[in-house]
């Protein structure tokens, strides 16, 4: 046939034709865009912590010609120190980290000798504050080393020197918005009291002319650079030493703030859980998971093999067949939630095993037992039926050939199956809510409660906890899904490969 | 191998079988396991005391299970645990199947709103219009013409009951339909400071909570939401927060712990998670 | 013991008959376990059926799924659930109409145009997908997909809207995998009779292989609708969970399930029975989507083999 120039005809229909295809494959690869930027995120929040702050000292800015110099271990979490958490610590009020920092320590306060009267006298202190608060007075490179050695070691010494790797030196905020009482006045519901860091340059260089804009009341913003000025005229704001602004008790407005840190640590996978996982790591939760994962096969393996064995090998009663076919499909396709329920009513209340490790594998036990069925039927339908021939023909009885032939055989199906099972009794909320109760601990035994790393990622969202903890949850255990997934292709791929054999 | 796998299996179905209850010593060990549970206000104080309380008990393991007060009254009758926390009082019904509450803290309900309402202060009558339903923006108290997005907790809830008692029921109102519902205090601090124009009601201790995700307490009737103002009565939204036995209690552990939270220790661990002692 | 019993199966020259007996307790055994799935789906039907058969007594069939007034603690309680229904219809259906066409037009990519790497990379991200947890996806909805929802249309971004959304993403592998099998089922033949009569690939797509594997299609569709309608932790989380009857698609809403979830755990009496009874509304209707894609499928299966 000659080959005639494309009619316009035709080069329409190729275009279309390439439009479509393209399409097509626009459409395809959004499946794998969404996937990333699912994971992605996760990731990103997981590694990266955002946190809004709200606090009278304003961050990064300071009183020039401070006579103390703060140092501190890293693994307190500061990296700056506001006037009045120092304040707080050395006056004895206040010694745990975790409301502050999040780190779960104390503070062990070290300061050099001959400060101290500088000391009280910044930090408004008296002799009570010291005893109260254990501070211990040393040599300059004594308390250097102390610092170092202790991880919510704080230490205040007259001038820098040399650090440890472990210690930083930390700027000290000392710096308050003070304004005039009219600014702050609580008028027809509305009562200005914080504003956005972000918005303190632009008011000191004019761009903000009147407090409305900064969701006040209707007047005059004025720029001052005393307290006095601040007391006596109406709408005026400076920046002025905490000190100073606390002894005149003076009005000031809170500054909001966000900070980036760093989110996910590996010691968050090893620490314990504190305060039913308000601080912390997960280190158990990750052990109830294994633990309920293990429980959870030991039902459903055993009871899942059994029926597939059944089914493939004892065929002769069909209408059996059928009937547990049916059976198989239809609890694959039961929700959930449905689960839950039965286990709520079932296992917790019926049985009496209240909200604990084996009513909520037993719920699960029951949702995987469906893919364990059809995949082991499935690998045990590929085995060749050559083999179970010359087994018989050697003279093994059924029991024999399945236990010795036709398992091994089907084994890399089979453990297939199991894997995915694990993946989903891994993800799963809803059946466990209220069967395996939300302790954090190490599961003493299979009735106690014991919360596992799904439910942790639950609870903290609706508890209010950080998000950040949620996402570090989060990280880890779409690490252990995407693990999970590869164990799972390899040995599918194992499958093959012995397949072929 | 597989043989081993079926023994094991064997032995461990049978095993729990034989403890029916939550109350019973389980096969072999000595660790003996109480779950108590219900509302997530009570949740912090029955933890903070639980961790002490259990350091002086090494054999014994208690766990508190958040349900929220309903629940947790609801699975208390049921056997499922043996004590339970609530923030609210019981009904007529409940104290009718014979079901004892003990007050061990009292607490008062902070209102509060996400950072971009200026609004610092309300009336009790703007708030029960607002969570009614009869006033629906913000201009109408003073604020930015904007929707309010009210946010409550869900019916299991102790606050929610509470929360209806104290500020609807005076005025006969009900509660809107279209609020956002949350299952925990937790959860409404998050939504309160994540939603533009929210409002919510939470336990005070919870305060910080909403505090640091950037939304703010208000005052009602220009009274600061503090432990002093509750007990002086000048805060007008406060209440009483409940542990729940079955009848008067026996000595058991049960009973250890209820005295050990009216104890002094007990009290200060209740003003250190922000709740009120009882005076 | 068992051991011991092998190492005596071992010798085959004597004990014969206790191999034999074996036999016979291990087909006993086997079917024992084979009946235990039954049994478990069987005993959750009937539990089911039984806790919800006193709210059928009490409350008319009516006013439970045409009603929209639920109110379980009122002083007079009633238990309509129709806002349910149809909320969790339109999430449903919005999660479709969201998630086909990216569904179909991967599957259609990958049978149709793979091609080695690429393929394999974009099979191995749907496995992925499948795989990820549903708190996942409620946590990447909070965070994500809320904001997104209340920047771009208003509201509070808490919504039906964005429950489906969330839901278009979990429902794509199940729409992907069994699509994409029955468009690779049809037969070579078909296809390159369609390119002799001068057919392009997206005419011969459209209108000979499309067809070929519709069943397979609304198959995958009915298998999709089944876990969009089941799913429950990522729609409570961004759902709103409000009880009323949805006016827009980003109003707020509560699907029959987030009902189930939220009120299980404390609710007594008519109550719980009402709960039950949704949860048997669940089933049955999942139960009548899977029979429907049974009957589908092998009746398309006759009709191949003729």
């Amino acid at each position: 046939m000659t080959r005639t120039a494309p009619t316009t005809f035709e080069r329409r229909r190729r275009r279309s034709d390439s439009v479509a295809v393209a399409m097509i494959k626009i459409w395809a690869f959004t499946a794998i865009v969404i996937l990333i930027v699912i994971i992605g995120y996760i990731v990103f929040k997981g590694m990266v912590s955002q946190s809004l702050q709200e606090s009278q000292i304003i961050p990064t800015f300071s009183t020039p010609d401070q006579s103390l110099v703060v140092i501190a271990n890293k693994k307190s979490g500061f990296h700056s120190m506001p006037y009045d958490v120092l304040r707080q610590f050395f006056d004895g009020r206040s010694f745990s980290l975790r409301r502050i920092t999040h780190v779960n320590e104390d503070v062990k306060l070290f300061y050099e000798t001959g400060l101290k009267s500088d000391i009280s006298e910044y930090l408004m202190l008296d002799e009570k504050s010291f005893q109260r608060s254990e501070a211990s007075q040393l040599s300059a490179s004594e308390v250097l080393k102390h610092v170092s050695a202790n991880p919510g070691g704080i230490g205040l010494i007259s001038k820098e020197t040399a650090l440890p790797s472990n210690v930083v030196k930390l700027q000290l905020e000392d710096v308050v918005l003070a304004v005039h009482p009219s600014v702050t006045e609580l008028l027809g519901n509305i009562k200005l009291s914080k504003i956005d860091q972000q918005a303190i340059k632009p008011l000191f260089n004019g761009e903000y002319t009147n407090w409305k804009e900064l969701q006040g009341q209707d007047l005059s913003i004025v720029v001052v650079t005393s307290l006095s000025e601040v007391r006596q005229i109406p709408g005026s704001v400076a920046l002025v030493p905490y000190r100073e602004a606390f002894l005149a008790q003076s009005e000031r407005l809170q500054v909001l703030s966000s900070q980036t840190r760093r989110n996910f640590t590996l010691r968050y996978i090893f620490e314990k859980p504190v305060e039913m996982g308000k601080y912390g790591g997960i280190s158990t939760i990750i052990g109830n998971t294994l633990l309920m994962v293990f429980v959870t096969l030991l039902f459903s393996v055993p009871l899942g093999v059994g029926s597939a064995v059944f089914m493939v090998e004892f065929r002769a009663n069909k209408r059996l067949l059928s009937i547990a076919r049916t059976g198989v499909d239809l609890l694959a396709g039961v929700p959930s939630i449905i689960f839950g329920l039965f286990g709520l009513l079932v296992f917790v209340q019926l049985a009496g095993w209240s909200f604990s490790l084996l009513s909520g594998s037993m719920t699960l036990a029951l949702m995987v037992l469906p893919t364990i069925i059809r995949t082991s039927e499935e690998a045990l339908l590929s085995v060749s039926p050559s083999l179970k021939e010359a087994s018989v023909a050697l003279g093994a009885t059924k029991w024999e050939t399945i236990i010795k032939v036709l398992l091994p055989a089907a084994s890399p199906g089979i453990v297939t199956g199991i894997i995915l099972a694990i993946g989903r009794a891994v993800g799963e909320t809803a059946a466990l809510i209220y069967t395996i109760g939300s302790g954090v601990d190490f599961a003493s035994g299979p009735l106690s409660s014991a919360r596992v790393l799904a439910m942790h990622i639950f609870l903290t969202i609706t508890e209010g906890q950080r998000m950040d903890r949620a996402f570090a949850s989060a990280m880890v255990l779409v690490f252990l899904v995407l693990f999970i997934n590869i164990l799972a292709r390899l040995s599918a791929r194992r499958l093959i490969r012995n397949g072929t054999n | 191998m597989k043989k081993v796998i079926l023994a094991v299996m064997i032995l461990t179905i049978l095993s729990p079988l034989g403890a029916a209850g939550s109350r019973e010593t389980v096969a072999q060990t000595p660790v003996e396991i109480y779950t108590f549970g219900g509302s997530s206000t009570v949740a912090p104080i029955v933890n903070g005391a639980l961790t002490s309380f259990l350091a002086d008990h090494k054999d014994v393991k208690i766990t508190y299970e958040t349900l929220g007060s309903s629940t947790g009254i609801k699975q208390l009758q049921e056997g499922t645990l043996s004590l339970a926390g609530s923030s609210r009082e019981l009904k007529s019904s409940e104290l009718q199947a014979g079901l004892k509450p003990i007050v061990i803290a009292l607490d008062g309900l902070s209102v509060a709103v996400n950072r971009n309402v200026p609004i610092a202060n309300l009336s009790m009558a703007e708030l029960a219009g607002i969570f009614s339903g009869e006033i629906v923006n913000w201009k109408s108290v003073g604020g930015p013409d904007a929707k309010i997005e009210v946010i409550v907790r869900d019916e299991t809830s102790g606050t929610y009951a509470s929360f209806k008692e104290i500020v609807l029921d005076p005025t006969k109102k009900q509660y809107k339909k279209d609020a956002i519902v949350a299952r925990e205090n937790g959860e409404l601090a998050t939504k309160i400071a994540a939603t533009p124009n929210a409002i919510g009601y939470i336990g005070m201790a919870f305060n910080h909570i909403v505090e640091e995700a950037g939304g703010h307490i208000l005052t009602i009737d220009q009274v600061v939401p503090t432990s002093d103002n509750v007990v002086n009565k000048s805060y007008p939204i406060s209440r009483s927060l409940y542990m729940v036995s079955i009848g008067d209690l026996q000595p058991s552990i049960e009973l250890d712990f209820i005295n050990y939270l009216l104890s002094s220790r007990g009290q200060a661990i209740v003003a250190e998670n922000d709740f009120i002692p009882l005076p | 013991m068992i051991q011991t019993i092998g190492q005596a199966l071992g010798r085959r020259e004597k004990n014969q008959s206790i191999r034999k007996g074996l036999d016979a307790t291990a087909a006993k055994l086997l079917l024992l376990t084979a009946l235990v799935s039954l049994l478990a789906v069987v005993l959750i039907s009937l539990f089911i059926m039984a806790q919800s058969i006193p709210f059928f007594s009490e409350v008319p069939l009516r006013q439970f799924l045409f009603s929209t007034q639920w109110a379980p603690s009122a002083n007079y309680p009633t238990y309509g659930i129709f806002s349910f229904i149809v909320t969790s219809i339109i999430v449903t259906l919005l999660a479709l109409a969201f998630s086909t066409p990216i569904a179909l037009s991967t599957a259609i990519y990958l049978s149709e145009f793979a091609q080695g790497k690429m393929a394999s990379l974009l099979r191995q991200s749907i496995e992925l997908l499948a795989g990820i947890p549903s708190i996942i996806y409620g946590l990447f909805g909070i965070a994500v997909v809320v904001p997104l929802v209340r920047n771009t249309l208003g509201g509070n971004g808490y919504s039906l809207l964005s429950a489906s959304l969330i839901l278009a993403i979990m429902i794509l592998p199940t729409i992907i995998n069994v699509s994409e099998v029955s468009i690779r089922a049809v037969s070579r033949e078909l296809r390159e009779a369609s390119v002799a009569m001068g057919a392009t690939r997206w005419q011969t797509i459209k209108g000979v292989v499309l067809p070929a594997a519709k069943s397979g299609i609304v198959s995958s569709i009915i298998l999709g609708i089944g876990r969009a309608v089941g799913e429950t932790t990522a729609v409570l989380l961004v759902g709103g969970n409000a009880p009323i009857f949805p006016t827009s698609a980003i109003s707020m809403g509560r699907t029959l399930t987030m009902n189930i979830i939220t009120d299980m755990s404390y609710a007594e009496g008519t109550h719980m029975s009402a709960l039950f009874a949704t949860g048997i509304l669940l089933f049955a209707f999942i139960l009548v989507l899977n029979l429907i894609v049974v009957s589908v499928s092998r009746k398309s299966r006759l009709e191949s083999e003729r």
